[in-house]
């Protein structure tokens, strides 16, 4: 087990395989295989939790996997079919599944970007940054504004110049 | 902290995520931080899949495939009474008649940038050339463009100099399309069923390819070295409200005989045909296109004596079941007034920011 503990002192107990799934992480396991608590400075309790929860359903999720392919090299060719559907299956259940957990609110994947991308989780970085897209698509630079709460923050003679290029595409 | 502070790379990497180049032109423009994050960025973008152009209108409009939607006003840089042409490349060719006086330029509508082509000498077809009957394409260095109407002749340009020059023919080929690919130009000839291949740099005559046909509907395509015939079924011409249908004959380019066999299945592509060209589209994974067919571009005018309406269409043939139908959408609900006299046809855009 090993202990993460959050920027705002809360702490979580987690198999290091859920841990090792942010690559940040295991760097520093590899580097120092005593380590046994390890501080987040940059992520609180409740994204942490998330995050934990992302990184816990897909290291079960391999696990799974792995076992299900175990089952095929041990019971040979004749049931070979089985496993491949449940892998079929897993990964079918397993998108199903982040594309439910990604159903957040804007601040909370505002936070699990920067989460994902400080813990280096790959896998998470390309789900939220994936969602902030879909959300972002087909909406005028107006709407994202409105979306997002962003200022538009250019002078008048630069957002002429902006449109100026490409007029058609800000309609 | 909020979305606006977002650092570049995770900016980048959202907008990595974005397929629609429309999308990137307005995530861009949010605000100064996320404009700038791109400023030593080059942009990556998947293929994208073709626009129609729907001219026929007092104002012209762009038909973008991908997202059901039509554009008004996107081409800034067109003036009034000019034609416009689309090619694979991702460039206009524009074409404006001012008083009997023809000025050409090539624009492309997703970059905003325009190249000045020469005024044709007064004297030259291409000047007297009916602009609803050009064909063209480009490739790096020149511009070659043919006119339906006239007699014979093609014209290049060579970019950056200041006159028009004249492909003279022995016979009067009157070209009906126009390709580059690899370093050669493809030149259509209906009536006379040839394809002449040109040298891209020297325009000299490489070689020419008969082909037999009873059709006078027919367009070339160039594609992964391999030559396809498009031949549009004339009894369509009968029935004007269905959809047309094509027989595809696919010839080997590196044959030192060429030999037509007609198929049924092109494989992975999608084929894009217009009254002017036509040009050939990969079929992604998750792409919306669908393998195997062919899409097809037309408009319909009904006019009485003070009005005039256009409608466009487009329908997909597949080749495999030979069955066709029209696509359904924002395009088919759209009807423009036309101002002008004579209508010009939609034809394909192929977008590309280079």
């Amino acid at each position: 087990m090993i202990t993460l503990t959050s920027s705002d002192g809360v702490q979580f107990d987690v198999r290091e395989a859920v841990a090792k799934e942010s690559q940040i992480i295991r760097d520093m396991i590899q580097d120092d295989c005593v380590i046994t608590n390890i501080p987040l400075a940059n992520v609180n309790h409740k994204i942490l939790s998330i995050v934990l929860e992302y990184c816990q359903m897909h290291v079960d999720k391999t696990e799974m996997e792995v076992n299900a392919s175990k089952h095929q090299t041990t019971t040979g060719e004749g049931s070979s079919s089985v496993p491949v559907a449940l892998k079929v299956s897993s990964n079918k259940n397993l998108n199903d599944w982040d594309k439910e957990f990604i159903n957040v609110d804007l601040d909370t994947l505002y936070d699990l970007i920067l989460a994902a991308n400080y813990l280096n989780i790959s896998g998470l970085l390309n789900l939220t940054t994936q969602a902030a897209a879909d959300i972002i698509k087909g909406k005028t630079t107006e709407e994202i504004r409105a979306t997002f709460n962003i200022k538009n923050d250019f002078t008048p003679e630069e957002e002429a110049a902006i449109r100026k290029e490409n007029p058609w595409a800000f309609e | 902290m909020g979305w606006s502070d977002l650092p570049s790379e995770l900016v980048i990497a959202i907008a990595g995520n974005l397929t629609e180049f429309t999308d990137h032109l307005r995530f861009r423009s949010v605000c100064s931080h996320w404009r700038s994050s791109f400023q030593s960025h080059t942009l990556h973008l998947p293929p994208q899949l073709p626009w129609l152009t729907l001219p026929s209108t007092s104002s012209t409009h762009l038909y973008s495939l991908s997202e059901d939607r039509i554009y008004a006003n996107p081409l800034p840089s067109i003036a009034d009474n000019s034609n416009i042409f689309g090619s694979s490349s991702g460039w206009f060719l524009s074409v404006r008649d001012l008083n009997r006086h023809v000025t050409f330029s090539l624009i492309n509508p997703f970059t905003g940038a325009s190249i000045g082509l020469p005024s044709p000498d007064p004297c030259s077809t291409l000047s007297n050339a009916m602009a609803d009957t050009l064909v063209w394409d480009r490739s790096d260095s020149v511009v070659v463009v043919a006119s339906c109407s006239t007699k014979s002749h093609l014209f290049y340009c060579r970019l950056g100099e200041a006159a028009w020059a004249t492909i003279e023919s022995q016979q009067h080929r009157l070209a009906s399309s126009i390709t580059f690919y690899e370093g050669r130009f493809y030149i259509l000839h209906a009536y006379t069923h040839e394809i002449v291949v040109l040298d891209g740099e020297t325009l000299e005559q490489v070689t020419v390819i008969p082909y037999l046909s009873s059709h006078v509907e027919a367009h070339l395509l160039v594609s992964s070295g391999e030559l396809l015939l498009l031949v549009k079924s004339i009894w369509m011409y009968i029935y004007p409200d269905r959809y047309w249908k094509y027989k595809v004959r696919r010839a080997n380019l590196n044959d030192e005989l060429v030999e037509w066999i007609e198929v049924n299945d092109i494989g992975d592509r999608a084929l894009f045909v217009d009254n002017f060209h036509c040009f050939s589209v990969k079929v992604g994974d998750n792409s919306l296109l669908r393998r195997n067919c062919i899409y097809s571009a037309r408009s319909d005018t009904s006019a009485d004596s003070r009005h005039s309406l256009t409608t466009y269409s487009i329908s997909i043939f597949d080749l495999g079941n030979r069955k066709g139908e029209f696509l359904k959408g924002a395009l088919s609900k759209f009807r423009a007034a036309s101002s002008r006299g004579a209508d010009l046809p939609p034809s394909w855009v192929l977008p590309s920011l280079s």
